[in-house]
């Protein structure tokens, strides 16, 4: 895994990183995947060569109720990415669920560059590049420093994450922080703010970033912007490894 | 029957020629490939000459003691880390809209070049012979080593042993996902050579440029002037130099002896 995919943007999903939205509405989700800031690629007219079909779930009368059942019955689904003959493939290309379900897109380690997943649900847009509502970013940190991150598209939204590394561990030490990695940190995003806005976790951990009602957000590393005053007042963030 | 012409020098001017030869032969390059231990290193190197003192000896040996060898040297290793590949669990995790578990993530981790770069010097001592030859019009006086001598390497490998791992260690530094068992691999790396492979390498690429060591002492072009033209009509005179032989001589002291035919 090169160095270069360890970049925190969640414009160029890569190895170590995931994107999941959760389809609330019924219909297909017609997509596509693409390392280019592309327009869309999928359009109604066409066969769709990647989808997810969202069939509509149990409706429920009792908000209560529809609550506790959601919360029950909702699965998360699993479409691995792929890089093939130079193209890339999702598996399974055609994917059925029920409304409510989640699925997390999350590439394979013949991924060499980074890719968005972009596509259409009736007159939603649903994009890794830009996220709205119900989406989710991950990534798993591998370089220790601090990471002042924001949001490419100018909103505003910003925030920090500081990665530890674990010094001098010996053999026996290894598996102790294997078993740490499981643990994951969430930033809540709603609109443009980010809560909490600053956290620390230790080196090969995964921080999710849960997006609601959101103007389209990223998930940038400031370094890689070129003007890094993106929508923020200049702060003063290093990376020191 | 005596030669021609006959010129004799001491081991004092012959070694002001010596170091004058050192310093018109300059700086020599090569590369190559290597070992070192189960890795493969590529190398280029560049070797200069200087210093020494000569003691003469009959009837043609020219003996070089404490000749300074200052080498720069830049090793490349290729490391195969793949012995480190481990898989990132799946992590499960809260969000508003319930709970959300990414894939298992398998990390695979490269092979990294290592560049180190390193210069040090040594000393030798050897026997060299004497060769004459003409060569392009002009009569060259070469010492040329008679056998490849022992050059102690040892302080120079330490250093360089300890150089590569530095270079490893700070290559290390920028693989993603290492840094918890950055101690682990590089002493894994290390471990698989020591300072016998270092020196082994060390003096493959020394013995390269000192095999077949040779210092042009004299040269002298085959037709020598010995009047300059006066004018149209009184050119220059030259003589040609048919043959030139050098070799050492004892009486009260040991002399280099070049006798030259016209």
């Amino acid at each position: 895994m090169p160095s270069a995919t360890q970049t925190l943007d969640s414009r160029f999903l890569r190895v170590g990183d995931c994107f999941a939205q959760r389809f609330s509405t019924p219909g297909t989700f017609r997509y596509a995947l693409s390392p280019l800031p592309s327009s869309l690629a999928a359009h109604h007219d066409e066969p769709p060569r990647l989808a997810v079909v969202v069939a509509a779930g149990e409706s429920v009368a009792d908000p209560k109720q529809h609550h506790a059942k959601d919360d029950h019955d909702r699965r998360t689904h699993a479409v691995t990415v792929s890089l093939s003959n130079g193209t890339l493939e999702a598996s399974p290309a055609i994917l059925e669920i029920t409304a409510g379900d989640v699925v997390v897109w999350g590439p394979d380690r013949s991924v060499t560059f980074g890719f968005r997943v972009r596509g259409r649900l009736g007159e939603q847009t649903v994009d890794s590049a830009a996220l709205h509502t119900e989406s989710v970013f991950t990534h798993a940190f591998g370089l220790p420093g601090t990471y002042e991150w924001v949001d490419a598209n100018g909103s505003g939204l910003h925030g920090r994450v500081e990665v530890v590394s674990p010094a001098n561990m010996g053999v026996d030490d290894v598996e102790r922080w294997l078993a740490t990695l499981q643990e994951g940190t969430l930033v809540h995003v709603t609109g443009h703010r980010a809560e909490p806005e600053a956290v620390q976790i230790v080196l090969g951990q995964t921080v999710v970033w849960a997006v609601e009602e959101a103007p389209g957000v990223t998930i940038t590393d400031r370094t890689l912007l070129p003007d890094q005053s993106v929508g923020v007042s200049p702060r003063r963030g290093r990376r020191s490894r | 029957m005596p030669a021609d012409i006959t010129a004799a020098i001491d081991e004092v001017a012959a070694n002001t020629l010596l170091h004058a030869a050192e310093s018109a032969l300059g700086t020599l390059s090569r590369s190559g490939n290597g070992s070192l231990g189960p890795l493969e290193a590529g190398w280029g190197a560049s070797v200069s000459f200087s210093g020494g003192t000569i003691t003469l000896a009959a009837p043609d040996t020219v003996a070089i003691a404490n000749l300074d060898v200052a080498y720069s040297l830049n090793l490349s290793v290729g490391i195969d880390l793949s012995f480190l590949d481990f898989c990132l669990p799946q992590v499960c995790l809260w969000t508003p809209w319930g709970d959300i578990c990414t894939p298992t993530i398998c990390v695979d981790f490269p092979t990294i070049g290592v560049d180190i770069p390193f210069s040090s010097s040594a000393q030798l001592s050897a026997d060299f012979g004497i060769d004459t030859h003409l060569s392009a019009g002009t009569w060259l006086i070469d010492v040329v080593i008679q056998s490849i001598p022992s050059v102690d390497l040892g302080p120079a490998a330490t250093l360089l042993l300890t150089a590569i791992g530095a270079a490893i260690s700070a290559a290390l530094l920028a693989v993603p996902f290492i840094g918890p068992v950055l101690a682990i691999a590089a002493a894994a790396i290390t471990a698989a050579f020591g300072i016998a492979e270092v020196t082994g390498l060390l003096g493959s690429i020394i013995s390269l440029f000192v095999s077949g060591l040779t210092f042009t002492v004299y040269r002298q072009p085959q037709q020598l002037q010995i009047l300059p033209a006066t004018g149209p009509f009184d050119p220059a005179v030259d003589v040609t130099l048919v043959s030139v032989a050098a070799d050492v001589q004892s009486s009260t002291k040991n002399e280099l002896v070049v006798s030259v035919d016209i």
